[in-house]
């Protein structure tokens, strides 16, 4: 389970996963693989879901179990390292500087990974301008709704669904 | 703003709201993890959900593992962030299993592909709207650093595609020549 500590959210790492399991070690092949990732995307969870399906579908429950510990505790150990590290000097002046900067960058790259799930939408090219267009405007009408009031975001979720269904 | 006291979770609470929260997130966990963590339960203020947010993004690996991992462990050490991880990926690893053995024969017809755009739609929308909440809060000429930050930040991964890691490296430096360029003027 080599390098499986990819850098960035669980989305940016499709395409390496992809290149390592499907084109260099034949594990998987491209049909299961994308099958893999649509049920992860569809269920609800962590963006990551889609590394303990490939771990089950290699060896069973156990594989599970070995994909999940080979993803996690390298970056996890660090995380906690580093978090430990951050609250034990908080108070530190050039920590705290820092901690201002991380704030409008964690917020752009946030919107940055948006904007990646939203090409993801595009990517699959057959769309007409109509289905493109549908979930942009669910984009924007979900920023407005968010920032002025306090809906419940499973309530936009259900409702953009049903809007999907229909207006098929 | 809510006037709600901010308070850390016990071990117990914090695995149950963890759960409900990975059970939860359609669209991905990213998109409601502000709902969850400031509004929901109140374990964090703003400031400290934008800044651990941060902090699990620019850290390798899934952020939110990264995220969750910190807090377990602050609020009840390593304990806590064992299980609070675990917390946050069981039921849904084994929800999706049950999907993935269930549904996959299932046909993807237009129907369900069109609801799935919309859904990932108002997941973009969330996203983005957290991610303008991270950057809001400053004042004056800090808030106009932080905006350029975000936006050079942006740039930098859709438009120049550059590492995470040099990404991370070029706008918290860009952070500080700011900080000299732009200061806060007279105190």
């Amino acid at each position: 389970m080599l390098s499986l500590v990819g850098v960035g959210g669980a989305e940016a790492i499709i395409p390496q996963v992809h290149e390592e399991f499907v084109t260099r070690m034949h594990w998987l092949d491209d049909q299961t693989f994308a099958e893999i990732i649509v049920v992860a995307q569809a269920a609800p969870g962590p963006n990551m879901l889609f590394v303990p399906l490939i771990g089950w579908r290699l060896g069973g429950l156990s594989g599970i179990v070995v994909v999940l510990a080979a993803y996690l505790l390298p970056s996890s150990v660090l995380a906690i390292t580093v978090g430990r590290f951050l609250h034990r000097h908080h108070a530190h002046r050039v920590l705290t500087r820092l901690r201002s900067h991380l704030r409008p960058l964690g917020g752009g790259l946030l919107i940055a990974s948006g904007m990646i799930v939203l090409q993801m939408v595009f990517s699959h090219g057959s769309n007409t301008r109509f289905e493109n267009a549908m979930p942009i405007l669910a984009a924007i009408v979900t920023i407005i709704v968010t920032m002025r009031t306090k809906v419940h975001p499973l309530l936009m979720l259900g409702i953009a669904g049903l809007i999907g269904v229909f207006t098929r | 703003m809510s006037v709600r006291e901010v308070k850390p979770p016990g071990l117990a609470a914090m695995i149950g709201g963890l759960v409900r929260f990975g059970l939860s997130g359609f669209g991905g966990v990213n998109a409601q993890a502000r709902h969850m963590f400031v509004e929901r339960e109140a374990w964090l203020d703003d400031t400290e959900f934008a800044e651990m947010m941060s902090l699990g993004q620019v850290l390798p690996g899934p952020n939110m593992m990264n995220l969750v991992a910190i807090l377990g462990d602050r609020w009840h050490g390593l304990i806590g962030a064992v299980l609070g991880v675990a917390a946050l990926i069981v039921p849904p690893v084994a929800l999706a299993l049950v999907l993935f053995m269930s549904i996959i024969p299932i046909e993807r017809n237009s129907h369900v592909l069109s609801a799935e755009r919309m859904i990932i739609g108002v997941a973009v929308g969330l996203m983005v709207a957290t991610g303008l909440r991270m950057i809001d809060g400053f004042r004056a000429r800090a808030l106009l650093r932080a905006v350029l930050i975000a936006f050079v930040t942006i740039l930098l991964v859709l438009d120049v595609r550059l590492a995470l890691p040099l990404v991370v490296l070029s706008s918290l430096s860009l952070g500080f020549f700011l900080e000299v360029l732009l200061p806060d003027g007279v105190r």
